[in-house]
């Protein structure tokens, strides 16, 4: 069993809006080994970007976290200080976003900001400016980039959306120290592009050591590169297994559903969608929340919260069919 | 032999910027067949989104045909009739912004009936039937875009282009903009009239497994040529084109059987060229494995292999 690296523990978090409180994070468990890679499915408005805003730290302003923990090698980082929690951010843990025209500032030269990102995330090294260069000539090269001298002087508005992702991905490796959180990385860039972005960000992880966390609702990218697959359900971990397993054998009724409606490339017809849609998060369903979409829905599924229990071999699933 | 509802003879839509002539299309020709659904694939800045407005008269070509119905097409949508545009529909990408936010869905689906002065009299009839059609409830009609969701706003875009009872629409990644479990219900939903209303579709998306499931001939495209057209079966059982094998074997795919279809993984590099400085030959050659000499200097023709299967390749030129 390695290490645990990261270690959510029943976490709950709410967003306080004008219409109410939408309780959006509904007892999260979660854990990342060291050197371990993860994968996070499940459809847009689940909750998979605020977990891990929540591991960051980086949640927005009317974000609250109500309950659980987040242990970061067994330190909980919702306690830490904000000098400890900006270490982290600096030299251990890094976020790769989905659209990397928005990461990137328009008005600065990739240069710049490549340089005050290993600035910051080598404060105590103390380079000099001409070590700080070399350094980001050599990670841009990493990423594969071709002429990073000249990607240097450049502005994002000059580089097509495939290098801009590659350059976000840079600059995440800089502060990578133990764990790359990659969210949707692929997603606006077309499939050619995606592919070789994320055997990319699969060969450094390997090269490095680094654990990371793939989120995508492309399933069939996630497939290629992780260890084990987790499946989110609004606000709530359904299902969990080693990659090979819950593609050839998924147990929660959500995950078989949801593999369904993807599309197949052997053609075949595409089968009808999952009934219904997410629940508000205002006022979310007593027991289950996936209950009112599931065909073998039992009463007890209205009434309880199924607990997110283990069937052995590294495998857990929250639903009654299987407790 | 079915009938074809649309000709396109060596369509091309150039644009002139401060940076030069952009050839988005450059000469391309296919045609849809009566009741099929053609897919146009190919990566973001291909051309297959300007084909569609040409197609559609937003644009007007800078040269080539487009014969509909047998006739040709009028260059641009301020010259074409009336008929003619109530008998092609167009549903765009993202429905959050090709329905105005300001009109209830009532207003939005009344719109096309009032321009071509149809169901007068009958208007609210016709806006609940076209609500049921697409699967979605009566009640709608009073609501807003904004208080309905992403895929729902889409089945209402789509509810607007079959209110004028057209035989021809183009769709433009439709679903594109949502998850897997609504795309499944918008695309069975797209089928389904399909079926009904005995539509032809012109289908675009860069997601070639949906395509897979959606089209009957697909045409793959590549800074605004088309490199190969063939029917849907063959186009993924054999392709011939170095470029469709590199972006078929690019797909993630979820099942072992997908997997054993793929073609031996070609590894995809290179990006796809700007469109103002297109490589001289076959604009591919950057990228293709398979690059011979004669690739860089002359452009290759587009030649019918197989009955019904065309490709642009000097692979396949004897």
């Amino acid at each position: 069993m390695p290490e645990q690296l990261i270690e959510i523990e029943d976490l709950y978090v709410n967003y306080k809006i004008y219409e109410g409180i939408l309780k959006v994070i509904n007892g999260v468990q979660f854990k990342v080994g060291e050197r371990e890679k993860v994968g996070l499915i499940g459809e847009s408005g689940c909750g998979k970007t605020t977990t891990m805003r929540a591991i960051m730290r980086i949640l927005a302003d009317n974000a609250m976290v109500t309950n659980g923990r987040i242990l970061y090698k067994g330190k909980d980082t919702l306690k830490m200080s904000d000098d400890e929690i900006q270490r982290i951010r600096r030299e251990h843990v890094s976020m790769i976003f989905q659209d990397p025209t928005a990461a990137l500032n328009p008005v600065f030269t990739v240069g710049d900001q490549l340089i005050d990102v290993i600035r910051y995330s080598t404060k105590r090294e103390k380079l000099t400016k001409k070590e700080m260069m070399d350094r980001a000539i050599k990670v841009l090269k990493d990423a594969a980039l071709p002429d990073p001298e000249r990607i240097l002087k450049n502005y994002p508005v000059m580089l097509s959306g495939g290098m801009r992702q590659r350059i976000c991905i840079a600059m995440a490796l800089v502060s990578a120290g133990d764990l790359l959180i990659a969210d949707e990385p692929g997603t606006n860039l077309d499939v050619t592009i995606e592919d070789q972005i994320l055997r990319l960000i699969g060969r450094l992880v390997e090269e490095r050591g680094t654990s990371i966390i793939l989120i995508s609702h492309a399933l069939g990218a996630v497939k290629g590169l992780v260890d084990k697959v987790y499946v989110m359900y609004a606000g709530n971990m359904v299902e969990v297994a080693p990659t090979r397993d819950l593609f050839s054998e998924p147990l929660h009724p959500y995950t078989s559903n949801l593999f369904k409606t993807v599309p197949k490339l052997t053609g075949g017809g595409i089968p009808q969608a999952i009934k219904g849609r997410i629940p508000d998060y205002i006022n979310p369903p007593q027991g289950c929340r996936f209950s009112s979409r599931c065909e073998q829905a039992m009463p007890i599924c209205m009434k309880e919260q199924p607990p997110f229990m283990s069937t052995g071999e590294g495998r857990s699933v929250a639903c009654f069919l299987y407790g | 032999m079915s009938k074809e509802i649309m000709v396109v003879k060596d369509l091309k839509k150039h644009f002139k910027t401060a940076q030069g002539v952009v050839k988005a299309v450059d000469g391309i020709s296919f045609m849809i067949n009566e009741g099929e659904t053609f897919g146009l694939v190919g990566e973001s800045g291909s051309g297959k989104s300007t084909t569609a407005f040409t197609i559609m008269g937003v644009y007007e070509q800078t040269e080539g045909d487009i014969f509909f119905k047998g006739k040709p097409l009028v260059r641009g949508v301020k010259r074409r009739p009336l008929s003619l545009k109530k008998d092609m529909q167009m549903v765009f990408q993202d429905p959050g912004s090709s329905l105005n936010p300001r009109k209830s869905i009532k207003q939005i689906i009344e719109q096309p009936l009032k321009i071509h002065n149809l169901y007068s009299g009958k208007e609210k009839e016709r806006i609940e039937e076209l609500l049921m059609m697409v699967g979605l409830p009566t009640e709608f009609v009073d609501r807003y875009p904004r208080a309905v969701g992403g895929g729902e706003k889409q089945l209402i875009a789509m509810a607007r282009a079959i209110a004028t009872e057209p035989s021809f629409i183009a769709l433009d990644e439709p679903t594109s903009a949502l998850d897997v479990s609504m795309q499944a219900r918008i695309i069975n939903t797209l089928l389904r009239i399909q079926k009904e209303l005995d539509l032809s579709y012109l289908f675009i998306t860069h997601n070639l497994s949906l395509m897979r499931n959606v089209a009957s001939r697909i045409g793959i495209m590549y800074v605004g040529k088309l490199f190969e057209v063939a029917p849907a079966s063959e186009f993924f059982h054999k392709p011939l084109h170095p470029y469709t094998r590199m972006l078929i074997s690019s797909i993630p795919v979820i099942s072992e059987d997908e997997e054993k279809l793929k073609p031996q993984r070609i590894t995809s590099r290179g990006e796809i060229p700007s469109p103002v400085n297109i490589p001289p030959g076959c604009t591919f050659h950057p990228r293709c494995q398979e690059c011979k000499e004669s690739c860089s200097k002359i452009e290759p023709e587009m030649v019918e292999v197989e009955p019904g299967h065309f490709v642009k390749c000097h692979n396949f030129i004897e």
